[in-house]
């Protein structure tokens, strides 16, 4: 089986220029030359990975990206004014809430057309990548697991009551012994409950997001189980008192692997092979606390630094083990995609790791 | 005609073909090899038809868009670039913004990074106080006032404090015996915890906890204390603040967006410049307080005494016994009473006690005790 590897050719230097000029002309420009700067780092990252000795490249147009900005700083604005505008506690606290269940409510959205737009973009060897899921689906999942959610915690929370009603039924208060400890109990139920549920709902995004991403006639595939995920966060959190702290390094070493580990190759609809991340431990350890000092002790100033050594990290251990026929390869058709879902990813600072 | 050795993609299939290309005034050719060494096809890429991946960093990257909307792709060593430039030194492609920008030499980088700092802390401590004193001075004193009060309210719910009334009342009627004129209605606030501190807020309400003014032990101090924070409102300090704290974090957002490092950086920059400023209005205040000593021939050795007890307090000490002075936000205390003895010297009056002053003091002493 071949093992295609990625690799980097940014350096901090040229990266730092980027940033550079993104602060002189964002500040100069009062803010409208971000979504240039945005894409122009983009670009520089994209055109410096290489895979199979082909550089990647990204062929967004700022001025694409500058209407979903307008809205975005039409609605801070908005939200800014209001704050100093407004008096009076309740209308400020309905303001908030409206726009917090916005949120809630665009995520999906968010999430979808971000990949969309994202994919649409990359391009490697003169073919676009595509994002085939639909916002639907996105939708339906989140709708699911809110509910499961909600009622998992609902029967706990039920069933505390009534368990400490049957104990005293003449008063309504839950406050004996007995109804404490049961109290107690459906409190760690719930602690141990939400975590399992969270990577549950986690690893069917991850699926859909994944099995939906596309290259020509290869695709991917996620095999990765939540329960397995919640055993790493399980003991990375419990051992972390043991070890101060060093188990969580664990954790995220192995949430990682667990990510890219899992996703299989396909071609054809065949599986063809599987993405590999492999490092060691401490070599994981000693590079995010040199990071977290590069940062600390620049004041924030080498964070371009950072980024490329982040990128160099994953991409020396990163591999792609399959056999890939790539004369087979043509462009997947797809309709153009609008940039709005990204532009309020990027503005709201989520970060759901395309790249 | 110089042969150079590349990678060639046709924007069709994803799949690579080496390749050897020339170049002349006209276009690029590019002879393609297949598997077996041999040529499969010759393409002429017209100039004005190719596009430079200007971020590419260690290669030249070519693309052109063709007829059918494909885009074919060219990877090749960057010494072709001289061969672009000697052959053909009109294209466009060869020198864009990005190009030249990645082309400037570290140092000049350096030189640019240092001289931005320091142009953003200039404009921190110079432009910003100008345009916020432009804004202060348009808000009418009326609207000043009646901001203050809400604020104070706003805090002494917040914070519970207990407010004291008669004593209140007792630290109002000394600070009256002053014969301060001002367009402010000033009440002071005696509220009873056991921090070492004063503060003022826009409009006149002056607030002196009970810590601080058991350490008191001269009407002195006490003059100096209130002619010290009275400065604070008289100058509206505590408005520029707010103004300044509302339109910072408006600008900031507006110009950083979401991105960390230029937030990072603009916060930096910005911390430094408002502690300077900070320790201006500071030093500002002592002033004040020091020419209202001199208006009712106090003895300043008063402002010396409050600072002395400001030092005895650990916590103060501490913070300003390791402090660069550039990170501070009171100068350090060292530093005003140098600056205060100094004062003392040039600017020599008479000075005598005040019978009613101290006998007020006194007073409020005994009831705070």
């Amino acid at each position: 089986m071949e093992k295609y590897k990625l690799h980097f050719y940014g350096s901090f230097q040229g990266f730092f220029k980027l940033y550079l000029v993104k602060v002189f002309l964002t500040i100069l420009t009062l803010g409208l030359y971000y979504p240039w700067a945005r894409v122009a780092i983009l670009k520089y990252k994209y055109a410096n990975s290489e895979f199979d000795g082909t550089r990647f490249s990204f062929t967004g147009d700022p001025k694409e990206i500058f209407k979903g900005y307008i809205v975005i700083w039409a609605l801070g604005i908005c939200y800014f004014c209001s704050k100093y505008v407004i008096t009076g506690n309740q209308i400020i606290a309905i303001v908030g809430g409206i726009a917090g269940l916005l949120l809630v409510l665009l995520y999906p959205w968010m999430l979808v057309s971000s990949y969309r737009y994202r994919l649409s973009r990359t391009i490697w060897r003169g073919l676009s990548f595509v994002y085939t899921g639909l916002i639907s689906t996105m939708y339906k999942i989140l709708v699911k697991w809110v509910l499961i959610f909600l009622v998992t915690i609902g029967v706990i929370i039920g069933a505390f009551f009534v368990i400490s009603k049957a104990q005293n039924p003449s008063s309504l208060d839950a406050f004996s012994t007995l109804s404490s400890v049961i109290g107690i109990l459906s409190f760690i139920l719930i602690i141990l409950i939400y975590p399992i549920l969270y990577a549950v709902f986690q690893v069917s995004i991850y699926k859909e997001l994944v099995s939906n991403i596309r290259y020509g006639n290869v695709t991917f595939e996620y095999k990765g189980e939540a329960l397995e995920l919640f055993k790493y966060r399980f003991f990375g959190f419990l051992g972390s008192f043991l070890t101060f702290g060093l188990s969580i390094f664990w954790m995220y070493k192995k949430e990682q692997e667990f990510k890219l580990d899992n996703t299989l190759v396909l071609q054809n609809g065949e599986r063809i092979g599987k993405l590999e991340l492999y490092y060691n431990y401490w070599h994981f350890v000693s590079f995010h606390i040199a990071n977290f000092f590069i940062i600390l002790f620049s004041l924030g100033f080498a964070t371009p630094w950072v980024v490329v050594r982040n990128v160099k990290f994953y991409f020396k251990y990163l591999s792609i083990n399959a056999n890939i026929d790539f004369e087979s390869i043509e462009q997947y058709q797809q309709d153009g995609y609008a940039a709005y879902g990204d532009t309020f990813v990027d503005a709201l600072a989520f970060d759901f790791g395309v790249f | 005609m110089n042969v150079f050795v590349a990678k060639y993609n046709d924007g069709e299939h994803a799949r690579v073909f080496q390749a050897k290309i020339k170049a002349n005034f006209q276009h690029i050719i590019i002879d393609v090899y297949d598997n077996e060494d041999f040529i499969k096809e010759i393409v002429y890429w017209q100039h004005s038809d190719i596009q430079k991946d200007e971020f590419a960093e260690g290669v030249l990257k070519l693309n052109f868009t063709k007829l059918n909307g494909k885009v074919a792709s060219l990877e090749t060593d960057l010494t072709f670039v001289d061969e672009l430039k000697r052959v053909c030194p009109d294209v466009a492609y060869i020198g864009g913004f990005y190009t030249k920008l990645f082309s400037i030499p570290q140092k000049i980088i350096v030189v640019l990074t240092v001289s931005l700092i320091a142009f953003f802390v200039l404009a921190w401590s110079t432009i910003l106080p100008i345009a916020i004193n432009t804004i202060v001075s348009f808000v009418p004193i009326k609207k000043e006032i009646e901001m203050g009060d809400k604020y104070f309210s706003q805090i002494t719910e917040m914070s519970n404090f207990k407010i004291d009334t008669l004593k209140s009342n007792q630290l109002t009627l000394f600070y009256k015996e002053l014969h301060v004129k001002s367009p402010y209605p000033v009440k002071i606030w005696f509220v009873d915890n056991e921090v070492v501190n004063a503060f003022a807020l826009p409009g006149g309400n002056i607030v002196v906890f009970n810590g601080l003014l058991k350490k008191l032990n001269k009407s002195e101090q006490l003059v100096a204390l209130l002619g010290h924070e009275y400065g604070h409102v008289a100058k509206r300090h505590s408005m520029q603040q707010m103004i300044g704290q509302m339109g910072i974090s408006a600008l900031l957002s507006l110009f950083s967006g979401t991105d960390t490092f230029t937030s990072t950086v603009l916060k930096q920059v910005g911390n430094i410049g408002e502690l300077a400023q900070t320790r201006e209005k500071e030093a500002e205040s002592d002033e004040f307080a020091f020419q209202l000593m001199k208006e009712e021939h106090l003895n300043p050795q008063g402002i010396i005494d409050l600072f002395d007890k400001l030092n005895e307090d650990k916590e103060v000490k501490k913070v300003s016994g390791y402090m660069p002075s550039f990170l501070l936000t009171h100068p350090k205390i060292e530093e005003r009473v140098k600056v205060t003895k100094l004062k003392i010297k040039h600017e020599t009056y008479t000075f005598q006690s005040n019978v009613k002053l101290d006998s007020i003091f006194n007073e409020i002493k005994t009831i705070a005790e």
